[in-house]
């Protein structure tokens, strides 16, 4: 069933459209909530309250394409998750990812600009569109994705200190590039 | 702004981006040259393990398609139910199947994180969906194994075929629709338990040694 043909049954309101959601995107989902939480009912909580946002966003929402769509709610599900897990000094490894993307944070006294998140989200596309496409794609898989540094070795067939040097480098580009589009963060 | 608000951002980026890092990439391998010793190695083992499971098994059978819609959803549980804890202990009791082992595989460790069945004003089961997890110790290979007697589970697809794993009848799917997202199903029945396996990060080989090792024989 296609993206658009699941979106039709959220429209509809018919109940199947829960079970293509799942039988589709099920595993994908688990895999993105479980990078961030690493506990399985945490996980499992996260994935189901997903499946009840599609159900409550879909009208008025219709997104093209559904994989990034559930994707965005689940990270942020996951993310406000992840707050409440924190106290209980879990899920070190996200912890860790959040850390390093403090690099990515300009200094402050660069040039005051006004911004919307859609406006820096579309810049920092416009940055990764300019890298090449392991840089690029090893940046999503580690900051969109979730995925460890050990993930990402497999992934790619890299030593794990080539993934956290490659990382080091795109996050001190991405900080110059946000600087030099006059974001102050 | 801080690190977890910039976090957010980034799920803001492009779809066509998010999609592009879903894809599997071509890795690149370098060999030693005892691993190349070792390659050379697996593929005799390989070539003597297929002729055995040639002469001594029938080979099994890949349905290609959607897996089965099998979660615990929130929606699928009866309004009204309440939850009553389903010890370790009397889960093979319950659903009428060995006890489910420590390790599948060579690494895959349970995961317990608790069984549950719900229950009516009666307390006569409602829902019993239950579904326990096993995973490497690196993270990236895992195996959940569903099991389920009241619950409904989707069926198999029309015109799915059967393969003979231990002398019972199991049906196999793999899913490969999401690029470079294999997902691996096999489904079968235990004495009025549905069961269902589903695997990421396994090769289809190693997925139905668990699966027979479930099944057991």
């Amino acid at each position: 069933m296609t993206d658009a043909e699941i979106v039709a049954l959220y429209w509809n309101r018919s109940e199947e459209a829960i079970a293509h959601t799942m039988r589709t995107y099920g595993r994908y989902l688990m895999k993105l909530a479980m990078n961030i939480l690493r506990l399985r009912q945490e996980a499992e909580e996260c994935v189901n309250d997903t499946y009840l946002s599609a159900w409550n966003q879909l009208p008025p929402d219709r997104p093209e394409k559904l994989m990034p769509y559930l994707g965005r709610i689940a990270r942020c599900l996951a993310l406000n998750r992840y707050d409440y897990l924190t106290a209980r000094k879990r899920s070190a490894e996200f912890t860790l990812q959040l850390s390093e993307l403090e690099d990515c944070l300009p200094a402050s006294g660069s040039v005051e600009r006004q911004y919307e998140s859609a406006e820096l989200a579309a810049a920092i596309s416009a940055f990764l569109r300019g890298l090449e496409e392991e840089p690029r794609n090893l940046f999503i898989r580690r900051y969109w994705y979730s995925d460890s540094i050990r993930q990402l070795a497999a992934r790619y067939g890299m030593g794990e200190s080539k993934v956290k040097s490659q990382l080091f480098r795109i996050r001190g580009r991405l900080r110059e590039y946000l600087n030099k589009e006059g974001f102050a963060l | 702004m801080n690190a977890r608000e910039f976090y957010q951002t980034i799920g803001q980026i492009d779809d066509d981006l998010i999609l592009a890092g879903g894809e599997q990439p071509v890795r690149k391998k370098r060999f030693a040259v005892g691993q190349w010793a070792l390659a050379a190695a697996a593929c005799v083992c390989l070539v003597l393990g297929g002729a055995w499971l040639y002469f001594f098994n029938a080979p099994v059978v890949w349905n290609e398609g959607a897996v089965g819609a099998v979660s615990n959803s929130k929606l699928l549980i009866p309004a009204g139910s309440t939850p009553r804890e389903l010890p370790e202990a009397e889960l093979a009791e319950y659903y009428q199947i060995e006890p489910l082992p420590d390790v599948l595989g060579d690494d895959l460790r349970q995961v317990y994180t608790g069984t549950v069945l719900y229950v009516d004003g009666g307390g006569a089961v409602v829902h019993d969906f239950n579904q326990i997890r096993y995973e490497s110790a690196e993270g990236n290979r895992s195996v959940t194994v569903t099991l389920s007697r009241i619950s409904p589970t989707a069926p198999a697809a029309d015109g799915a075929r059967a393969s003979r794993i231990h002398g019972s009848s199991v049906v196999l799917t793999q899913d490969t629709s999401i690029p470079g997202y294999l997902l691996l199903e096999a489904r079968w029945e235990r004495h009025g338990t549905a069961v269902c396996l589903w695997a990421e990060g396994l090769d289809k080989e190693e997925f139905t040694a668990v699966a027979g090792q479930l099944i057991g024989g």
